[in-house]
C-alpha cells in the first residue's frame, strides 16, 4: 500500500515538475514575444538614440539587486540566483526579460577509466539522472534540463534536444545487459564479480558554487539509485581543473558557456584534442565521431556543416563521452522608465539592440545606466581577457559579421555581404572569404573606415601571434583589399568557420594599429603614448569617455555610427 | 634596549622576510593550476594557450622564474600584472589611499570609540552602563562582517536612502574640488560606519577588562588615598599602564589594514587593495598577489619590529629588564 502511493506521488510529482517546465518556457516564450511586439528589420534600426551609456562598476550581487530596487540602475544582466530573480520580479518598477541562454552544465565521465569506458554504463549514467527534479528543487525551474551537447538557443541544436530520458527501469536493464548485477546493498557488481570501488564526484567548493555544490549530491544521489557508489568530493576550482586536464578523476561536474556554432563540438570531443591544456577532458575517442567531428570543422560551406553537425549530435547521443544536465536561463531586469527594450528568446534586455533602440518612457532624454559586475581592468583590445573589458571593448569595436537578435544567424555587420568559396586545387585547395564592405563608415573620430583596415587588423594579429585572435588568424594565408571597398581572404586550408572566425574579428583603424610600438603593454588610456596611440579608436555604436577605476566606466554615442545615418522607422 | 638586541632583532626579521619571500613564490607555483589553465573556452586552442603562457613568462625554466622574482621583488620592481597588463606599483598605489582612508578612519573611531566604552564600563561595574556595554560588544563582535555590511546597506541605502549603494563618488561625480570631498564622505560614511560599529566591541571588552584590573591594583588605591580627581585617577595612573598592550594591538593590527579590506571592499564596491588581492589570488595573478604578499609580510614584519619598540618606549619594566639582560 505504501509502495503505491509512493509511486502514484512519483508520478504525479514527475508530472507537475514536467507541467511547470513546459509552462515556464511557455511564459518564456510569451513573455519575450509581447516585449519585442514587432519583428524588426536589424538592419534598419536607427540608434543609438540615447546620448550616455553608464555602466556603473557593482561587483557585490546583493548590491546590484538593491541599486536595481533603488533606481539607480536601469539595466541588470547576468542574474543566476532564483532568490534574486524572484526579488526583483516582484518589483513593479522592473520588468525581467528571459531568454535561453548559452550556458551548459555537464556530468563529465572519464571515458578512460572504469566503469566509463563502456559507453553502455555511460548511457546507463545518462538515462539515471532526474534532471527535472534538479531543475525544480535547485533552480526553481529557471533553467530548462538538456539532453544535447550544444546550447538549445543555438541554431545548430537538434529539436529534440530537450526530450526527457530519465529512465531508472532501463538504466538498470542496460547495466545488466552489460553483466553488471548488483549485490545485497545494492550497488553495483562489475561483470567479472568485483564491486564496482568508490566513483569520486568533484565539485567546486560550496562556498564558491553553491547550487553546482548542492546539484553534485543530486547527481550522486540519482546514480546511487542504480548502484554506482558515487561519491561527491568538494575541492578548489583551479585543483579540480587541474585533475581534469591529468584524467586524474572518474566523475566531474562543470557549467560553460558555449558559442552559438557547432564547431566547439570538435575541441570538446574529437580525440585529437585529448592533449595538455586541450578541451576533451573526458578523453572521448570514437573512430566515427573523429571523422564527423573533422568533417564539421572542416566543412567548406555551410551545408556540409550542417550535415556534419546533426550527425555528430546523434554520434554524441550514442557515445555519451559527458552527460549534458540543464541549460540555464539568460535573465535581466529592466527598468520600466525605458522604452524599446528588446527581448527575444534568444537574448536577454541587456543586449546590443536595447542599447541602441532604448529611448526614455517620458521623453527626457537622461544617461542609461547598467551594471558591470567586475571591474574591466584591462582596455587593450590585443590582451583583454575578460568577459567585463569585452562588455566596454565589446560596443567600441565592431566585426564585419554580426549575429541577428531574432536568429542568431549571421547577418551584415561592417560588411554588407560576402561569400565563401574553395579555390585551388589538390594540396592548395583552400577556402576564400570574400567580403564587401559598406560604403561611408567612419571610424569614431571622423577618419573613413576602409577595407585596407580590415587588411591591416587580420595582418597585425597574424604577425605577433596575438593569443586571443590567434585560432582566427593562424591558417590566413593572404589578405587583399581593394579600393571599391572588397577583401579577400585567402586561408591555408577548408573551413566553413573561417568566415565567423575572420568576420568577428574587432577592427582597428590602420593608423592607430601602425602607431603600436608595444602591442603586450599598449594601454590605450595611458595619455603619454609611451608604447601606443592614445585612445580607443573604434566603429561601434559607442566610445569611451572617462574609465574611473572602482566606479564607473562612461560611454558616449558615437556620432560617426553607421546605424545613425538609417531612417527614423520600424522600430517601437 | 641595546645594540646586540637592535641588531639582533633586525637579523630575525630580515630572516622572516626571506622565508616568506621564498614561501610566496612557491606556494603559488605549486598550488594546481595558473593563470591559463583555467580557461574554459573552445575558441582558446592549446596553441593559443601556450602563446598566452609565453606572454606571461609562465614557459621559462622555475629556477629562470624565481631568480626574476626575486629581482622583482628585491628591486621593489614588481613586473606587470597578468590581468591589467600594467605595472603592479602602479595597480597598488592606485588603489592603496581608499584603502588607508577607509580602515585607519574606521580603526581610529572604533578604537576611540571601543576604548572610551570599555573605561565607563570599568568605571560603572554592575551598574547598566557595564551591562549595555557588555552586550553591545559581544554583539557586535559575534555577527560575520559581511551580514552586517549588507544589512546597513538595505537598512541605510535602500529602505531608507540615506547612503548610496556603492563606490566612492557619485556618476557622474560632482564638480568642484569642496564638492568631491562632500561626495567622497558621503560615500565613505557606510563603509566607516560598519567596520566601526564591527570594531569597537572588540576594544570595548578588551579595554574593560584591563581596566577592571588594573583599578583594583594597590596604586589606584594609594591614588585615591592621596585624593586625586578620578579624572587623574584613570587616565594619568590606570590607563597608563594599560597603555602599552593597546599600542601593541594597535600595530599589530596594522597590517589588517589592508587584509582585512577585502571584504568590505567587496561589498561597498570600492576600488582599493583589499579586491586587487582577492583578484589576483583568484585569477593566479602571480606578479600581482606575490607583490601583494611580500608587502603585507614587509607591513606585518616592521610593524611587529615597531611594536617591541614602542612597547620598551612606553612600559619602563620592559627596558630595564633589556638593560639588566
Amino acid at each position: 500500500m505504501k509502495r503505491k502511493s509512493y509511486a502514484i506521488k512519483n508520478i504525479l510529482r514527475f508530472k507537475i515538475t514536467s507541467l511547470t517546465i513546459i509552462t515556464f518556457i511557455f511564459l518564456l516564450v510569451a513573455a519575450s514575444t509581447s516585449y519585442s511586439e514587432v519583428r524588426f528589420d536589424p538592419q534598419k534600426v536607427y540608434g543609438p538614440r540615447i546620448d550616455k551609456l553608464c555602466m556603473v562598476i557593482i561587483r557585490n550581487s546583493d548590491a546590484q539587486i538593491l541599486a536595481a530596487q533603488k533606481g539607480d540602475i536601469d539595466i541588470m544582466g547576468d542574474m543566476a540566483l532564483p532568490s534574486d530573480i524572484d526579488r526583483l520580479s516582484r518589483d513593479s518598477r522592473l520588468t525581467m526579460s528571459l531568454a535561453r541562454g548559452f550556458h551548459a552544465f555537464f556530468l563529465l565521465l572519464n571515458n578512460k577509466a572504469a566503469p566509463w569506458d563502456d559507453k553502455y554504463v555511460r548511457q546507463a549514467a545518462a538515462q539515471a539522472i532526474d534532471r527535472n527534479n534538479i531543475v525544480r528543487t535547485i533552480y526553481s525551474g529557471y533553467c530548462e534540463p538538456i539532453n544535447t551537447w550544444l546550447p538549445p538557443v543555438s541554431p545548430w541544436a537538434l529539436p529534440e534536444s530537450g526530450k526527457v530520458i530519465f529512465d531508472r527501469k532501463a538504466a538498470r536493464a542496460k547495466l545488466k545487459s552489460r553483466g553488471y548485477s548488483w549485490n545485497l546493498a545494492g550497488t553495483l557488481v562489475t561483470p567479472k564479480g568485483k564491486v564496482v570501488p568508490k566513483l569520486k564526484l568533484l565539485t567546486p567548493l560550496a562556498r564558491v558554487a553553491p547550487t553546482t555544490a548542492e546539484l553534485a549530491e543530486q547527481i550522486a544521489d540519482s546514480l546511487h539509485a542504480v548502484g554506482f557508489p558515487v561519491e561527491v568530493e568538494p575541492m578548489d576550482f583551479s585543483a579540480m581543473i587541474s585533475k581534469l586536464d591529468r584524467k586524474d578523476y572518474s566523475l566531474a561536474v562543470l557549467a560553460w558557456g558555449m558559442g552559438r556554432n557547432p564547431d566547439s563540438l570538435y575541441s570538446f570531443y574529437h580525440s585529437d584534442m585529448d592533449v595538455e591544456g586541450g578541451y576533451n577532458v573526458t578523453g572521448a575517442k570514437d573512430k566515427e565521431l573523429d571523422e564527423t567531428l573533422h568533417r564539421l570543422r572542416f566543412a567548406k560551406d555551410k551545408a556540409e556543416a550542417e550535415k556534419a553537425s546533426i550527425k555528430a549530435q546523434h554520434l554524441l547521443t550514442d557515445v555519451v563521452p559527458s552527460v549534458p544536465i540543464y541549460s540555464r536561463f539568460s535573465v535581466a531586469a529592466v527598468s520600466r522608465k525605458w522604452k524599446n527594450v528588446l527581448t527575444t528568446d534568444k537574448i536577454t534586455a541587456d543586449n546590443m539592440w536595447t542599447l541602441m533602440m532604448a529611448e526614455p518612457v517620458d521623453g527626457k532624454m537622461r544617461t542609461l545606466n547598467m551594471v558591470l559586475a567586475e571591474e574591466p581592468r584591462n582596455m587593450n583590445p590585443f590582451v583583454a581577457s575578460s568577459a567585463y573589458s569585452w562588455q566596454v571593448l565589446g560596443m567600441i569595436y565592431e566585426g564585419m559579421i554580426g549575429s541577428d537578435p531574432f536568429t542568431l544567424e549571421d547577418m551584415p555587420a561592417l560588411a554588407e555581404s560576402w561569400s565563401v568559396k574553395t579555390s585551388g586545387s589538390g594540396e592548395a585547395t583552400h577556402t576564400e572569404l570574400l567580403f564587401k564592405m559598406k560604403q561611408g563608415l567612419k571610424w569614431n573620430d571622423g577618419s573613413s573606415l576602409t577595407a585596407y583596415d580590415i587588411k591591416a587588423t587580420i595582418d597585425f594579429l597574424k604577425k605577433n601571434k596575438v593569443p586571443r585572435f590567434f585560432d582566427s588568424v593562424k591558417d590566413v594565408k593572404s589578405v587583399e583589399a581593394f579600393d571599391d571597398g572588397r577583401l579577400i581572404v585567402r586561408m591555408n586550408n577548408i573551413s566553413y568557420w573561417h568566415l565567423n572566425n575572420v568576420g568577428s574579428l574587432p577592427c582597428l583603424p590602420k593608423n592607430i594599429i601602425d602607431k603600436i610600438k608595444d602591442w603586450q603593454n599598449w594601454n590605450p588610456l595611458d595619455k603619454t603614448g609611451k608604447s601606443g596611440p592614445y585612445g580607443l579608436i573604434g566603429s561601434g555604436p559607442f566610445m569611451l569617455e572617462t574609465y574611473k577605476p572602482g566606479e564607473y566606466v562612461m560611454m558616449n554615442k558615437n556620432v560617426h555610427y553607421r546605424m545613425l545615418s538609417n531612417p527614423k522607422r520600424n522600430t517601437k | 634596549m641595546n645594540r646586540k638586541w637592535l641588531i639582533r632583532r633586525i637579523l630575525s626579521s630580515l630572516g622572516v622576510l626571506a622565508a616568506v619571500l621564498v614561501l610566496n613564490f612557491v606556494l603559488f607555483r605549486i598550488m594546481p593550476g595558473d593563470a591559463i589553465s583555467t580557461i574554459i573556452d573552445p575558441s582558446f586552442s592549446p596553441e593559443a594557450k601556450a602563446l598566452l603562457r609565453e606572454l606571461y613568462g609562465l614557459d621559462k625554466p622555475m629556477l629562470e622564474q624565481f631568480f626574476i622574482y626575486m629581482k622583482q621583488m628585491l628591486t621593489f620592481n614588481f613586473g606587470l600584472s597578468f590581468l591589467s597588463r600594467r605595472p603592479v606599483w602602479q595597480e597598488l598605489l592606485s588603489r592603496l589611499p581608499s584603502t588607508l582612508i577607509l580602515m585607519s578612519v574606521s580603526m581610529v573611531l572604533s578604537s576611540i570609540l571601543g576604548i572610551w566604552l570599555g573605561i565607563k564600563a570599568a568605571l560603572n561595574r554592575g551598574k547598566f552602563v557595564e551591562t549595555l556595554v557588555l552586550r553591545l560588544g559581544a554583539v557586535a563582535t559575534s555577527f560575520p562582517g559581511f551580514f552586517v555590511q549588507l544589512v546597513l546597506l538595505m537598512l541605510l541605502a535602500r529602505t531608507f536612502a540615506i547612503f548610496p549603494l556603492r563606490g566612492s563618488l557619485s556618476v557622474p561625480p560632482p564638480t568642484g574640488t569642496f564638492a568631491i570631498i562632500l561626495d567622497y564622505a558621503w560615500h565613505m560614511t557606510l563603509p566607516v560606519l560598519s567596520l566601526t560599529l564591527m570594531g569597537f566591541g572588540g576594544w570595548a571588552l578588551y579595554v574593560r577588562n584591563l581596566m577592571v584590573r588594573v583599578l583594583g591594583e594597590d596604586y589606584v588605591l594609594m591614588a585615591r588615598a592621596r585624593g586625586l580627581t578620578e579624572k587623574r585617577i584613570v587616565y594619568g595612573h590606570a590607563f597608563r599602564t594599560i597603555l602599552p598592550p593597546i599600542l601593541t594591538i594597535l600595530l599589530m593590527s596594522v597590517p589588517g589594514l589592508v587584509s582585512g579590506a577585502v571584504i568590505t571592499e567587496s561589498v561597498f564596491s570600492l576600488y582599493g587593495v583589499g579586491t586587487f588581492l582577492l583578484e589576483a589570488v583568484s585569477g593566479h595573478d602571480y606578479p600581482s598577489a606575490g607583490a601583494a604578499f611580500y608587502l603585507l609580510a614587509l607591513i606585518t614584519i616592521i610593524s611587529n619590529f615597531f611594536a617591541d619598540i614602542v612597547y620598551g618606549l612606553v612600559d619602563p619594566r620592559v627596558r630595564i629588564e633589556g638593560r639588566n639582560r
